[in-house]
């Protein structure tokens, strides 16, 4: 059981290693992409046609993946007035609040894979690529958050999710 | 639907995180309503983030990021410092001065505070401040300092409106003058009554040396704002114009910038980014509910009954954003109620534009507003003062701000002028 934990810890971090490096990646093609966008305008009077909806799925991409990251930093907006009043009800109201998380995303995930399914038949408007791989963004970055929300539930299932603070790479 | 909005309710109590619990309400809602696709789900997040003017939200985080380094709001802080520093109300005015550069480049209301607040606090106490009135000048700062372009608030309220975001950042120039300007009277009648102290008036040398300093750090904002107002860039490309400008200042001419600098902001832009944008693709589903529902139009006729129109929908939604804002930290909040009052702002022929800078403007202050603002515990960390101290001197700075946001909703020109000169737009009804 112990030894399980760890594995699950350690996974943990060696998974949001990998996704703070993929930002790392994602967001410099994103700036690439945009800025050419605006040198071949401006510069070369021949814009690329292509570069402004590679970079909204890029952003796609980012978006999912970053808030997959911001799980276990606690990052997430909410309001925390009230339980921060209440420590007594914190220990049985945390894990009720992670699994009305995981209901979501879970369905998140299942829809998610339903739509990048049907996405497999329309292809981008200005480049050849099937959208299945713009709309797997969701179900990836579904699938990443319930990983880290099924770690923290092993972790320490009676801490709050707004209060995790597992640190940013 | 009253499911819905009561389960949202209990979630939020309980510190769901607001994304999910406006998507697990609105998932509830869905199952409630006959024979309606759970596929919408996905589509709906999905359709919510896939959206070129929302990019311009990374690019101006990366570019405030690479920009909050020490020695640019140190700069900025110093250009102000020697411009108004001896004019009566001190560092108060330099403060507000200060905010305005530094949020003409800063996208985040919190990154304004966090910048300004930890270079000029320390020396304001010197000056003998107490901590808790240079906190709440900061915090006043901040909360004028959303209406400076560019602006995230201005950002997502115009990609979910369709409202130009060029327009929104040209119409918040004229009120965040007014609110600067009663700021600092306010500051001068404080001045005069604690008897604070000034600097030395400087030479203009001095002065121009300051300027030089400061000079790349101000040439963005001018690049920005020249290049959106002259319909040279989209505002998603004039982000990204910033950062590509911003690594190339911080690394070349400030040498500031180390590429692991570099990559740890790349990082949290994409978290942020995430968090931001999961929010918006939740909040689209819940949108997708209202709309569905009717009870946006339903409230609509209820305020058209009573016969009070524009005006009682205005004061009500000044009411409602404060407090709303405030518990829920400002753009949460916004997301959240923007599906209900927009459409019944559009029904009451309320402007998008002037709607937008109104909501933009409670925002501002509800994200200082104690004892819940989440902006005035960035600043009461960097001040060490107590809530209640704080809250003594920001009140009245607040209750100065919140009548000029009164004044913004009776005199839309106020909004209207600086995109009309520009040729941005043409309101409907003047």
């Amino acid at each position: 059981m112990t030894t399980l934990r760890a594995l699950a810890l350690g996974l943990d971090r060696v998974v949001a290693r990998i996704e703070a490096g993929v930002i790392v990646v994602l967001v410099s093609c994103l700036t690439a992409v945009t800025f050419a966008q605006v040198i071949t305008r401006y510069g070369l009077g021949d814009p690329l046609i292509w570069s402004e909806e590679l970079a909204r799925y890029l952003f796609v991409w980012v978006s999912m993946i970053g808030a997959a990251l911001a799980i276990r930093q606690g990052g997430h907006f909410g309001l925390d007035l009230l339980i921060r009043r209440m420590p007594a009800f914190r220990p049985i109201l945390a894990p009720v609040v992670t699994t009305v998380v995981i209901v979501f995303l879970a369905i998140v995930l299942k829809t998610g894979i339903d739509e990048t399914r049907l996405a497999s038949m329309q292809f981008a408007m200005t480049f050849p690529m099937r959208m299945q791989w713009a709309y797997l963004a969701l179900p990836v970055g579904a699938g990443l958050m319930l990983f880290h929300l099924v770690v923290h539930l092993i972790r320490s299932p009676t801490t709050h999710i707004l209060d995790v603070h597992e640190g940013p790479e | 639907m009253t499911t819905s909005l009561a389960l949202f309710l209990a979630f939020i109590v309980a510190g769901v995180p607001i994304a999910f619990a406006l998507g697990a309400a609105a998932l509830a809602g869905l199952w409630l309503i006959e024979g309606a696709p759970l596929r919408i789900v996905a589509s709906r997040i999905f359709g919510g983030i896939d959206n070129f003017s929302l990019l311009a939200i990374p690019f101006f985080i990366l570019a405030g990021e690479l920009m909050e380094t020490g020695g640019i709001s140190q700069r900025l802080v110093n250009l102000a410092r020697v411009l108004v520093g001896h004019i009566r109300g001190g560092l108060g005015n330099v403060v507000l001065i200060a905010m305005i550069f530094f949020s003409g480049i800063s996208g985040s209301t919190n990154a304004d505070a966090a910048a300004i607040g930890s270079v000029m606090i320390p020396p304001m106490k010197r000056q003998g401040y107490s901590g808790a009135h240079a906190g709440a000048i900061v915090a006043a700062a901040a909360g004028m300092g959303i209406l400076v372009p560019p602006c995230l608030t201005m950002i997502v309220y115009g990609s979910i409106t369709n409202t130009s975001i060029a327009t929104l950042f040209a119409a918040g120039f004229l009120p965040a003058f007014i609110m600067t300007a009663a700021l600092l009277a306010h500051l001068r009648i404080d001045a005069k009554r604690l008897g604070l102290a000034l600097d030395a008036r400087l030479s203009w040398r001095d002065r121009g040396k300051a300027f030089a300093h400061a000079f790349w750090a101000l040439l963005l904002p001018l690049i920005i704002f020249g290049g959106i107002l002259g319909g040279v860039f989209t505002p998603t490309e004039a982000a990204v114009v910033a950062v590509i400008y911003a690594i190339t200042i911080g690394m070349l001419v400030y040498r500031e910038i180390s590429v692991r600098f570099l990559l740890r902001s790349f990082v949290r832009t994409g978290v942020t980014s995430g968090i931001v944008m999961l929010l918006i693709g939740c909040a689209n589903i819940f949108a997708w509910l209202m709309t569905v529902s009717g009870v946006p139009a339903a409230i609509a006729a209820g305020i058209q009954a009573i016969g009070g129109g524009k005006t009682v929908f205005l004061v009500m939604s000044i009411a409602v954003f404060l407090p709303l804002f405030a518990l829920l930290d400002g753009l949460p909040g916004m997301l959240m109620i923007m599906p209900v009052f927009v459409p019944i702002a559009q029904q009451l022929g309320v402007d998008l534009v002037h709607y937008g800078i109104l909501m933009t403007t409670v925002m501002g202050i509800a994200l200082f507003l104690p004892p819940v603002g989440v902006g005035l515990y960035i600043v009461l960390g960097l001040s060490g003062a107590s809530l209640g101290e704080t809250s003594h001197y920001l009140v009245p700075y607040l209750a100065t701000m919140t009548a000029v946001a009164v004044v913004i909703a009776f005199v839309p020109w106020i909004v209207y002028l600086v995109p009309y000169m520009f040729g941005l737009y043409t309101p409907l009804s003047p």
